[in-house]
């Protein structure tokens, strides 16, 4: 047989092209396979509670540095909220959703206010109360001041006061109040809360995920991670087909 | 097109899940027809904080809960995390057993599946046992471990905290 015949009948095997693929998918089935695998398994490896600190991963998400950040001064420290991450100073308190609009210590408590909720806060910063609608507080909060032995707060639907041990509030025929503030954090803390909230947004799961999808790089790593599963599918098979044919033959 | 269908099914149920909040007041409002007594406190105490620790697997936060009660049933709102954002659950507990339990408010992507009274309808008459323990088995949902787990461990709580408010 001449070499070009030859190489003509070479590339229409359909072995050949399954073992010439199967070297091209391997580094993909193995990235799937180790990813997914991870994936299956991210709960119990705690991938879902450790994030990402690296900074050129952080670069490619695009994650930046939160710039700008409410904060209120109180005689016991700093409260700022960075993205969802409140703080006492420099000491991470906990998660929340809502915006923070004041805080203050009072009675021995922080009292924290957000767009529609109350934190209470003991001394060491443990939680003692969150409180919100079911505590007779309005839908939208906007500030909040001390009085002599009680709280206010300003609202979408006016004035509220709360009782001494800020158990209930209620709506309160209250003109002026200080309310408070919010401050600039000193620049050195204004940094190191932003690369810590940068530091807790990414989490280890996530980015498992985007290498396992091919999110991690855009448009053109879906489109990898679609022709590598094509390719799989195509060896799977392929693969079938000539197990039947060599066992037919063999017959 | 069948897996656009089921796309579209996942990301409506989600919006549906993420959109149907209940207010706290409606579910206590509902719990007590109407008649709302004041709120009370409970303090955890020391015991009480260390076996609320035992049920959420986790250091607890609280140092004092809400509630609201009367002479056979108390109800609770507590929040405990899912996957990585709060579920908040209301419970309502008469005679030492759960009359109602309800998510109030789901904020994750997936296994807002708890919401549903297929699941929900399980708690009921659910007590207490002496380990803490819930006395009946509940079925979770395939893919909603942890939401069926914060929502167990929930309604545990509630019981524990009615046990502690009973003389």
């Amino acid at each position: 047989m001449s070499k070009r015949r030859h190489q003509r009948t070479k590339w229409r095997s359909l072995y050949v092209w399954h073992r010439t693929l199967g070297l091209t998918a391997a580094i993909f089935a193995i990235g799937l396979s180790l990813t997914g695998m991870a994936l299956n398994h991210g709960h119990g490896l705690s991938l879902d509670r450790h994030h990402i600190s690296s900074v050129w991963l952080l670069d490619l998400y695009n994650i930046q540095p939160v710039t700008a950040f409410p904060s209120f001064q109180t005689p016991k420290g700093l409260i700022s909220q960075v993205g969802e991450r409140l703080y006492l100073d420099q000491v991470y308190l906990l998660n929340h959703q809502q915006s923070l609009v004041g805080a203050l210590w009072h009675q021995d408590q922080f009292v924290i206010a957000l767009e529609s909720s109350i934190i209470l806060l003991n001394p060491d910063g443990e939680l003692i109360e969150q409180q919100d609608q079911s505590s007779g507080l309005p839908t939208l909060l906007f500030g909040i001041a001390a009085s002599s032995n009680t709280v206010l707060i300003s609202s979408n639907q006016g004035v509220f006061e709360s009782d001494p041990a800020i158990l209930q509030w209620h709506p309160a025929a209250i003109q002026n109040a200080a309310w408070i503030d919010p401050v600039a954090a000193p620049p050195e803390l204004r940094q190191r809360l932003a690369q810590d909230q940068r530091e807790h947004i990414i989490t280890w799961e996530r980015l498992l995920f985007d290498l396992h999808s091919g999110r991690l790089f855009g448009p053109v790593g879906v489109l990898l991670i679609d022709l590598s599963g094509l390719l799989i599918l195509f060896l799977a098979l392929s693969g079938v087909f000539i197990w039947s044919r060599q066992r037919a033959k063999h017959r | 097109m069948g897996l656009s269908v089921l796309v579209c099914l996942l990301v409506c149920g989600w919006a549906h899940a993420q959109g149907t909040d209940i207010p706290p007041q409606r579910f206590l409002q509902q719990s007590f027809g109407g008649n709302l007594p004041e709120a009370q406190v409970l303090w955890l105490t020391p015991a009480l904080k260390q076996q609320t620790t035992e049920i959420l697997q986790h250091p607890s936060r609280m140092i004092r809960t809400r509630y609201w009660h009367n002479e056979t049933r108390s109800a609770w709102i507590l929040d405990e995390i899912g996957k990585e954002k709060p579920i908040t659950i209301g419970v309502l507990v008469e005679s030492g057993r759960i009359e109602a339990i309800r998510v109030l408010a789901f904020r994750e992507s997936r296994g807002w599946e708890i919401r549903h009274t297929f699941f929900t309808d399980q708690f009921q008459q659910v007590g207490l046992q002496q380990d803490t323990q819930l006395d009946r088995h509940i079925d979770g949902i395939s893919g909603a471990t942890l939401s069926v787990r914060a929502m167990i461990k929930i309604a545990r709580l509630a019981l524990l905290f009615d046990q502690a408010i009973r003389p």
